[in-house]
This record gives C-alpha cells, sequence and structure tokens, in this order.
C-alpha cells in the first residue's frame, strides 16, 4: 500500500486555497495600487494626505484563515471516499495544509507590509500589542526579529482560526440541515449580543480576574503563540471526534428522482 | 484468491431498517448482480463495502480484516460515486487529481475510455448531462482496477449504444483482468448473461446468493388451459401466476415434474422473470 | 445477440461455432476468436464462453496452440456432420412426428408432402 496516502490529498488542499490567496492578495494589490493613485493625484493639488492602510492586509488574513478552514472538509472528504482514502488521512492532510497555508499566509503578508509600508503608512497589529517586548520606539519594519516574531505570531493565530474554521466545516458536514441553520444564528447572536451582556453581569472582581488570564494567556509573544497553538489543537480534536465516522452524505442528483436505492 | 466478506450486516436510520442482519462473501473471478426492488437497500449495501458509512452492526472483511478506515483494504475496493462525489474540476483534470489518490488507477485507460465514450476531457464534472455523468463515474470506476469493483446503476441514463459499449469494455476488462464486479442495477434482462453469481435483497434482508445457473434452476413456468395447470399445481410451491382467458400460465419453485401430462407446456424462466417472481410481495 | 432462453448458453456458442465450422467460415487449421472475443461480441459471461469453447475441444473439434490460441482440427467438419447426423433423428424427426401427431396429420400425408417438396426443388 501507498506509503503516504494523505500526499495527495495535502497537495490538493495547498494547490486550491494557493490559488485563493493568490486572487485575495490581486485584490489587495490592486486596492493599493489604486488608493496610491488616488491619494497621488489629490496631493498633486496642494493637499498633504497620510494614508494609514492599517489593518487591511491582516484582516483579509485572518478571515482567510477561517473560510480557508471552513471549506476544507467536504469536497476532500468526498474525492477522499471514492479514491479509497480513509478519514484520517484526509482529516490530517487538511491540518497539514492548514499549517502550511498559516505559514505562507504569515510570511508573505509580513512582506506584503513591508513593501507596502513605503508607500502608506502601515502599522502592523504585532507592533501595537508587543512592540514593548523588542525595546521602546523600535519601528517593525526596520527590526528583522520583530518581523520575524509578528510572522510567528501570525502564523499560528491564523492556524487558530483555521482550526476553528476546521471545526465548523467538519461540524456543519454531519449534522442535520436545521440545526445547521440554527447555528448559524445562535452563535453570531451569542458572539455580539450575549457577549457584552455576559460581560455587564460580572462582579467588579472577577473582571480583574479575567484580565490576569488574558494576560496569561496573551501578555508575551510566547504565550500568545502557545495559547493559539493549544486552540488550534483543541479545535482539531474536535472536528476528529465530528467526523470520524462521519458517513458520505447523499448528494441529491436527477437520478434520485428515480428512487434508486 | 481475496474474498469480501459482510458479517451479520445491519443499518439503521433513525427509524428505517434498511438492511438486517445480511451475511454474504463476494469472491475475485465472478461478476455478481446485486438485485434488488427500490428500497430493497442494495446502495446502502454498496456504500458500507466501500466504507462511506459505518454499519448500525455486523462488520465487513477483506480477507479477515476490516475495511472501515482500512487504507489498504480501501485501496482494493472502488465504488461508483453516489451523486456527484468529485469537486468542480474538469473531466481530465479530476481525472489526473484522482490517478494521485490510488495507486492502482490506470489514467491511459481512464483516457482510452473517454475516447471511447465521446468524453470531452475539458469539460467541466458538474456541468454534465445525467447520462454522461454516469460514464464519468463508471470510467473512473473500471479504470482504478480494484480487486473489487462495485457498479451501482452504471448505465443510469445512457443511451442504448453506451449500454452497449459499457458491457463490451467491462467484458473486456474482466477478461483481461480478472477481478471481482458487481453490478447493482434494475436492468436484469440486460446484463443477465454477464453474470454468474445474483445476490437477491429483499426488504432489506438476503434472499438469494448462489451462482446464475443454480438460480435459474429454482423455477419454472407451466402453461395450458387453466383446468389442467391448476390440477398439475397441486402439492407444488407456486410464484406467481398469469391468466389469459382460459389460458394460464403458473410460476413454480423446483424443477419440472411431466407426469406425462398432456397440454402442459414447460418453460425455463429468465433471471428477470424468476426476480420478479420471488421479490413480488 | 439473441439467445434461446431454453438451451444452456455455452451449448448455444459451442453450437455457433459448429455452425461456423460447417459453413467453412472457419476453415480447418484456421484460428477460432479467442474466448475473450467472443465474451465481449456476445456480452456473456468469459467463463460461459470458455465452457463452450472447452465442450468442442472435448469433442475434438478444436484444439489449442499453445500461446497462439484455439484453432479448428483437422477432420472437424466431418466429425460435426456425423454428429449431427445422429442427433437429426432426435431433434428433428421426433418432433416432426409429434407435431404431425398433434394436427392429425398421417404417415402417407407426410410422405407426400415430402415428394411434393423434391418435385419443386427440381
Amino acid at each position: 500500500m501507498k506509503t503516504s496516502p494523505w500526499k495527495a490529498p495535502a497537495k490538493y488542499q495547498i494547490f486550491n486555497m494557493l490559488k485563493a490567496m493568490g486572487v485575495v492578495y490581486l485584490v489587495l494589490v490592486l486596492v493599493h495600487i489604486a488608493i496610491f493613485v488616488l491619494v497621488s493625484t489629490l496631493e498633486g493639488s496642494g493637499e498633504a494626505f497620510s494614508v494609514s492602510m492599517n489593518a487591511s492586509s491582516e484582516m483579509a488574513e485572518l478571515i482567510f484563515s477561517f473560510v480557508m478552514g471552513c471549506c476544507m472538509w467536504r469536497d476532500s472528504f468526498h474525492l477522499g471516499m471514492v479514491a479509497g482514502v480513509p478519514r484520517r488521512y484526509i482529516f490530517g492532510a487538511n491540518l497539514a495544509a492548514a499549517a502550511f497555508m498559516s505559514a505562507v499566509l504569515a510570511l508573505f503578508g509580513t512582506l506584503f507590509r513591508f513593501l507596502t509600508h513605503f508607500f502608506f503608512d502601515i502599522t502592523s497589529a504585532y507592533s501595537v500589542f508587543y512592540g514593548e517586548e523588542y525595546g521602546a520606539g523600535v519601528d517593525m519594519f526596520s527590526s528583522l526579529p520583530m518581523m520575524l516574531g509578528g510572522a510567528a505570531w501570525n502564523a499560528c493565530l491564523y492556524l487558530a482560526l483555521a482550526a476553528c474554521g476546521i471545526f465548523f466545516g467538519c461540524l456543519y458536514y454531519v449534522i442535520p440541515k436545521w440545526m445547521r441553520v440554527a447555528l448559524s444564528i445562535a452563535i453570531p447572536c451569542l458572539l455580539v449580543l450575549g457577549l457584552p451582556a455576559l460581560a455587564g453581569l460580572l462582579p467588579p472582581g472577577s473582571l480583574k480576574g479575567l484580565v490576569l488570564v488574558l494576560n496569561a494567556m496573551f501578555g508575551t509573544t510566547a504565550a500568545s503563540c502557545v495559547t493559539c497553538l493549544l486552540t488550534a489543537a483543541l479545535f482539531a480534536l474536535l472536528a476528529w471526534l465530528a467526523v470520524r465516522r462521519a458517513a458520505v452524505a447523499r448528494n441529491p442528483q436527477p437520478s434520485s428522482a428515480l428512487g434508486t436505492n | 484468491m481475496s474474498k469480501l466478506s459482510f458479517e451479520q450486516i445491519s443499518m439503521r436510520f433513525g427509524e428505517v431498517q434498511a438492511l438486517e442482519d445480511v451475511s454474504f462473501s463476494l469472491e475475485e473471478g465472478h461478476i455478481y448482480g446485486l438485485l434488488g426492488r427500490n428500497g430493497a437497500g442494495k446502495s446502502t449495501l454498496l456504500s458500507l463495502a466501500a466504507g462511506w458509512r459505518h454499519p448500525t452492526a455486523g462488520r465487513v472483511l477483506l480477507d479477515g480484516a476490516p475495511v472501515w478506515e482500512n487504507a489498504a483494504a480501501m485501496g482494493h475496493i472502488v465504488c461508483t460515486s453516489d451523486g456527484n462525489m468529485f469537486p468542480a474540476l474538469r473531466v481530465g483534470e479530476g481525472l489526473r487529481w484522482y490517478a494521485q489518490y490510488r495507486p492502482s488507477f490506470s489514467i491511459e485507460r481512464a483516457q482510452e475510455l473517454c475516447d471511447i465514450f465521446e468524453l470531452r476531457q475539458r469539460a467541466k464534472i458538474i456541468s454534465l448531462s445525467t447520462g454522461y455523468a454516469s460514464i464519468f463515474k463508471l470510467i473512473v470506476a473500471m479504470a482504478s482496477q480494484a480487486e473489487f469493483t462495485f457498479f451501482d446503476e452504471p448505465v443510469l441514463g445512457l443511451d442504448a449504444n453506451h449500454r452497449d459499449i459499457f458491457y463490451r469494455e467491462l467484458t473486456a476488462d474482466f477478461a483481461r483482468l480478472p477481478r471481482c464486479i458487481i453490478i447493482s442495477t434494475h436492468l436484469i434482462e440486460e446484463c443477465a448473461e454477464l453474470l454468474d453469481r445474483v445476490v437477491i435483497l429483499k426488504k432489506g434482508k438476503l434472499l438469494l446468493d448462489d451462482s446464475v445457473e443454480n438460480t435459474l434452476a429454482r423455477g419454472y413456468s407451466v402453461s395450458g388451459p387453466a383446468s389442467r395447470v391448476d390440477g398439475y399445481l397441486a402439492g407444488k410451491k407456486l410464484l406467481g401466476v398469469r391468466s389469459l382467458g382460459g389460458l394460464k400460465t403458473a410460476y413454480v419453485e423446483g424443477s419440472p415434474q411431466p407426469e406425462g401430462d398432456e397440454g402442459l407446456e414447460f418453460g425455463a424462466l429468465d433471471l428477470q422473470q424468476l426476480f420478479i417472481q420471488l421479490t413480488n410481495s | 445477440m439473441n439467445f434461446d432462453g431454453e438451451k444452456p448458453i455455452y451449448l448455444q456458442i459451442a453450437e455457433r461455432i459448429e455452425d461456423a465450422i460447417l459453413t467453412e467460415a472457419f476453415p480447418e487449421e484456421s484460428q477460432i476468436p479467442s474466448t475473450t472475443e467472443i465474451s465481449v461480441s456476445y456480452k456473456i459471461n468469459p467463463a460461459t464462453a470458455l465452457k463452450g469453447v472447452n465442450l468442442l475441444v472435448d469433442q475434438g473439434i478444436v484444439y489449442k496452440r499453445r500461446g497462439l490460441g484455439m484453432f479448428v482440427m483437422q477432420g472437424a467438419k466431418k466429425k460435426i456432420m456425423e454428429k449431427r447426423k445422429r442427433d437429426f433423428y432426435q431433434n428433428y424427426v421426433v418432433a416432426l412426428l409429434e407435431e404431425a401427431g398433434k394436427l392429425g396429420i398421417s404417415r402417407r400425408e407426410l410422405a407426400a408432402m415430402l415428394s411434393e417438396e423434391e418435385q419443386e426443388d427440381e
């Protein structure tokens, strides 16, 4: 038997995600160029502008990671089943692809922000949160250790989000339709309405405790990376529990109208 | 010779008992017909064989080893896909990726079959017609060259010419590289001569698992004047009757016993007729 | 190809090959189609095709040349004709008499029919 049955599924996943990533970055590049051209034209009229493109590419990468994770299970599972590849290899391949893509996104994104900071005012989230670790007032894009630290942090964050996406993608595959609809409404409601309400209900002392816990988890680069990786592992485990016995969902087809069984 | 065994397989979907205590085995070097009425459990059985779902009870074993999540075993089994299990790719791309997943797949044979069936490799898989979607699935299954190859309604939507081509190519493949072929179909007449073993499911239970020869010997028809036929039928197990005025045709279980009866004609049953008689409730 | 539902298919395959030998479509010492070709052509199970060919091998009508295939034996045509002559009585004459009996045709009427047919031929 094949020595590494997960290689082909991983390659397939990476191939598709790189294509999608290419499209996202193409759009980002075009947006940046468009804005730069616009600003240059306006500046020519005498006004001075400083355009902040903060968070644009990072936000795109965050969303991409999550959505990428959501989309990973279904098609790879179906193709795997026809091709005779067990679930654990498909799942493992997806995780490997997610890890690879997280690293690629982080590295490419850091490079992208480095290049565009010559044209725009760019402040990365990493420098905002963890800048002091490298000394006061150090500019991210002139310090290689800081850029690498930032890339590592981004990668771990994206992996956590991807794993979260994978969990939802897998969960949605195995639950019945009504549950999918219910969750799709309940979860955003919980986040948007429930969390602030919860925060309001908490006794004053516990808020301090909460801040301490959050500090421990996210206070330093290292702690943050570890937290993200553990979160990723947790979501991966939950996702696996959902699909380890997953049955192939029947795809409705015109022929099913004939009642073949 | 490899053997794929179903041991006391049961499958339950909520309230519906799709399969109940089904046990039999499949051997290489034979062409099986898996027959059963709509809802008898054929597709469910096939998805269990391929490891696409886990049985509620019982096990599927390949040479004694469970098939479930077993990469080695699954590599020897292929089943035509339920619905469209290929992602949004073109035919040629789909075949090339599939080749990477399945080591035994012969892409040359697949491309050869695409030419024979006139399936354009640049066509998008999701936009294939019913007929060509079936053709794509059966090409994938045939070219996979797996020891146990299952076809679930392979000729659904195929025109007569394509059906003819399919049976011929299947026979040629089987002669070239003998494997275990299982055809689950409603079109029994068309492929009856190709089959040498038959498995019949009735309402989720195994009704019959035997060679075609033995199965056909199970019954016969007797025709003649209604009164003579009724007289003959005494003490015999009746499968079904058909009357046209005073002329009666009865389908009987067992072997014909002429007893020198005048005016009675005895005939053999073909597989489809026998199937209908055995599975009419 | 349509098969007679009554006779086993392998027998019918053997008979068709015999017919082809009689009409010299397969001349003696020539090669007959392989079991694969036969099974593909008639859309039957290769094992059935093999059974039919083996029957002819047992009767000395065809033989196997190692590495080449199946060939028509020398004198096969004569053998087939003799075999069929022996079977002619059972297969045709008995059936003819039975049917004639059902229709109430006497032996004399039968003989008259035969000579009438003979005259038409001339």
